[in-house]
């Protein structure tokens, strides 16, 4: 379970988050949706312990900082290979290397970028590095999975490849997933919660 | 990573060469025509090799080399100003000193310049018809004798005429040689370069003109890294009448002449 | 004039004849400048990113004094040093001055700055990201800097070019605490300067040559990787 409380934040002295209460389960499927602007990354920033200024309250009970991962609009990838990314959350885990090379393997085939393994990272596309960057964030099993519009940059064909390999994750590993979106075909499509930001937000007129 | 360790553990031995000072071996503090006239190239070897002591010669200017002394930075000192040596001496910071060889000083000119025999005639026509003249300008030990000559003449050398050069003795002989004007040269530095010069000796062997060099063992009392046994290897072994004669021998083949001529004993 | 082409072509012939005397000066420069070099890489240019990884008091203080230090003249790095290890000091014991360890250690207080400042420059701007993505990946403490120090690669390998080409290249220091002593201390640079106070240009040109050689592929090779990024 997340909970937020009484969780305020500025920006040179603009205030783009103001809620003063908010739970979210750590299993299953939440979907944060909401305009542009109203915070939603700022939010997950909090969650996922990369943006530590703020005033309030955020609890993840139960979840320590090694079973998440975060996956950005725009995250980044490593100067080296495909496979190469993908395993190293496996390798600060310090897997073995046949665990590391099953488990890298596997990803590759369920995101179908398989022939992108030895190519490096920083010369993909824009939607091949969104596979990539998910199939990495997926790579040590994480108990809560937070992404920020990951099919941004996605075909059709893509997004739903990449929606149901995070549904079945979710269902499998009974992990949380916490995910930004504004596609409403898209949030009919997975299920699992749906959490208006604005309802939540202090102070909105 | 491992290839990181390997090439530290390589440096770290051999900076153990690199740091490394034996207690065969001695600071010798000296100037820097000494050093450029090539004396000390050509005896040093031989004297590591007669008495197994390597010598750390630093050559800078007179007063450097003075002040190494009296600071106890250097074990013993080749120079070459009399008088700033008796001062040294008198106050104690040398043991001993010696007078091993000399030579001249040089005052050159133009080749079709005055014509004169004595230093004083040659200053005293190159200061009232305000000829050209170079000055090292820097106070090094042959700047030094420069401006001793005007005292000893009563001129105090002033004009456009004085020309005050830049320090180095070679590039103050081609600020001459440019400008076509009078100097005093140690008489190695000139003869090296003699062939790429438009100048000539005008007055040479005037007793004025004698610059002594001599040894000095530095007081053991400075600190206690003077190597006072090694000095005294080093006095000992340039005053022998062998190496003598070689210091005698130095030059004649390039030159023609002693550029360092022995004392008598 | 024709001391000058005189000088060009006895150079020439020191050059491809392998005299003895100027590839050991040039050999000793290469080894004490690499060497202070190799000490500020390994030390100070991974310090220079973890700092700036860090939020740390006084950021902007800190800053500045780098890269004013950088600027410092090496002749009073020579200085400082030599005062040091002199044998009336504090280090006069170890018996440093006039050799080449003492060059490596002026030559390395010298680049010091340079590499830790442009360093810790770099990673404020460019490692924060990295280390953010790091965390999130799992990644912690050292494997942190070792992640960070590994993409920014490229950059830092520049700023290492750029301390070995200040440290080749600067006479001060060397002169200093090295006391330009033959088959002992004596570098491309001071044998230039002495060289050319003596009169001597043949070896002179030939260093200056050498010394520019090598200053040319430093900085091709800075340029390539710059190039890359």
């Amino acid at each position: 379970m997340i909970e937020i409380k009484n969780l305020t934040k500025s920006f040179h002295g603009k205030r783009v988050l103001d809620i003063e209460s908010l739970n979210i389960t750590a299993k299953g499927i939440t979907i944060i949706r909401g305009e542009n602007g109203l915070g939603k990354t700022t939010l997950l920033n909090i969650i996922a312990d990369i943006e530590g200024q703020y005033e309030g309250e955020v609890i993840k009970s139960g979840i320590n900082s090694m079973d998440m991962t975060f996956v950005q609009q725009k995250p980044y990838l490593m100067n080296r290979s495909v496979f190469d990314n993908i395993a190293y959350p496996l390798k600060v885990r310090r897997w073995s290397k046949d665990l590391i090379d099953k488990r890298v393997e596997d990803l590759l085939t369920e995101f179908n970028i398989g022939h992108l393994a030895e190519k490096n990272a920083g010369r993909l596309s824009s939607g091949e590095g969104q596979k990539v960057a998910i199939a990495r964030a997926l790579s040590f099993r994480p108990k809560l999975l937070l992404l920020d519009e990951p099919t941004s940059n996605l075909d059709k064909e893509s997004t739903i490849l990449t929606e149901k390999v995070i549904k079945i994750y979710a269902k499998r590993e009974e992990a949380g997933v916490v995910m930004i979106s504004h596609d409403n075909e898209q949030i009919k499509r997975i299920g699992g919660r749906v959490i208006d930001l604005r309802v939540y937000l202090k102070g909105e007129d | 990573m491992k290839k990181v360790l390997f090439i530290l553990l390589v440096v770290l031995s051999l900076s153990v060469n690199v740091f490394a000072k034996g207690n065969k071996s001695i600071v010798l503090a000296t100037t820097t025509s000494v050093r450029d006239s090539g004396l000390m190239d050509y005896l040093l070897p031989m004297f590591k090799e007669d008495t197994g002591y390597s010598v750390d010669m630093v050559a800078v200017g007179t007063g450097k080399a003075l002040q190494m002394g009296e600071d106890g930075e250097a074990d013993v000192l080749l120079v070459h100003a009399k008088a700033s040596e008796l001062k040294f001496m008198s106050e104690g910071h040398g043991v001993k000193r010696k007078e091993l060889f000399h030579n001249y000083f040089v005052v050159v000119g133009p080749k079709n310049g005055v014509e004169t025999s004595s230093v004083e005639s040659a200053l005293t026509k190159i200061n009232s018809e305000g000829l050209n003249f170079a000055s090292r300008g820097d106070n090094s030990g042959t700047n030094k004798k420069e401006m001793q000559l005007w005292g000893e003449n009563n001129i105090t050398p002033k004009g456009d005429w004085y020309i005050v050069a830049g320090s180095g003795m070679a590039s103050t002989l081609r600020v001459a040689d440019e400008m076509q004007a009078y100097t005093l040269s140690d008489i190695a530095t000139y003869l090296n370069l003699k062939d790429t010069l438009d100048l000539e000796i005008k007055v040479g062997e005037d007793s004025s003109l004698l610059n002594q060099y001599s040894v000095i063992t530095i007081a053991p009392s400075k600190n206690k890294f003077i190597n006072e046994k090694g000095a005294n290897v080093f006095m000992q072994w340039l005053a022998s009448d062998r190496v003598e004669e070689k210091v005698g021998e130095f030059g004649r083949d390039r030159f023609g002449m002693s550029l360092f001529i022995p004392d008598q004993k | 004039m024709d001391y000058i082409v005189q000088g060009f072509s006895k150079a020439l012939s020191l050059l491809t004849g392998f005299d003895r005397e100027l590839y050991s000066i040039i050999f000793l420069s290469i080894f004490v400048s690499l060497t202070a070099t190799l000490i500020v890489t390994l030390v100070f240019i991974p310090l220079g990113v973890g700092l700036g990884l860090k939020k740390i008091r006084g950021e902007k203080f800190f800053s500045r004094l780098l890269f004013s230090l950088m600027g410092v003249p090496s002749v009073v790095v020579g200085l400082l040093v030599a005062l040091l290890i002199s044998r009336r000091s504090v280090f006069g014991f170890l018996g440093l001055l006039y050799t080449p360890g003492a060059m490596i250690i002026a030559q390395t207080f010298l680049v010091i700055p340079l590499g830790m400042g442009l360093a810790y420059k770099l990673s404020k701007k460019q490692g924060r990201r990295i280390k953010n993505e790091g965390k999130l990946m799992g990644a912690r403490g050292i494997d942190l800097l070792f992640l960070v120090l590994r993409e920014l690669k490229g950059e830092l390998l520049v700023i290492s070019l750029t301390c070995f080409s200040r440290a080749i290249t600067e006479v001060g220091a060397v002169m200093i605490v090295g006391g330009n002593i033959k088959g002992k201390t004596r570098v491309m640079t001071t044998t230039i300067s002495m060289m050319n106070s003596m009169g001597d240009y043949a070896m002179g040109i030939a260093l200056g040559i050498i010394l520019l050689l090598i200053t040319f592929i430093v900085n091709s090779f800075a340029y390539v990787f710059h190039q890359e990024d």
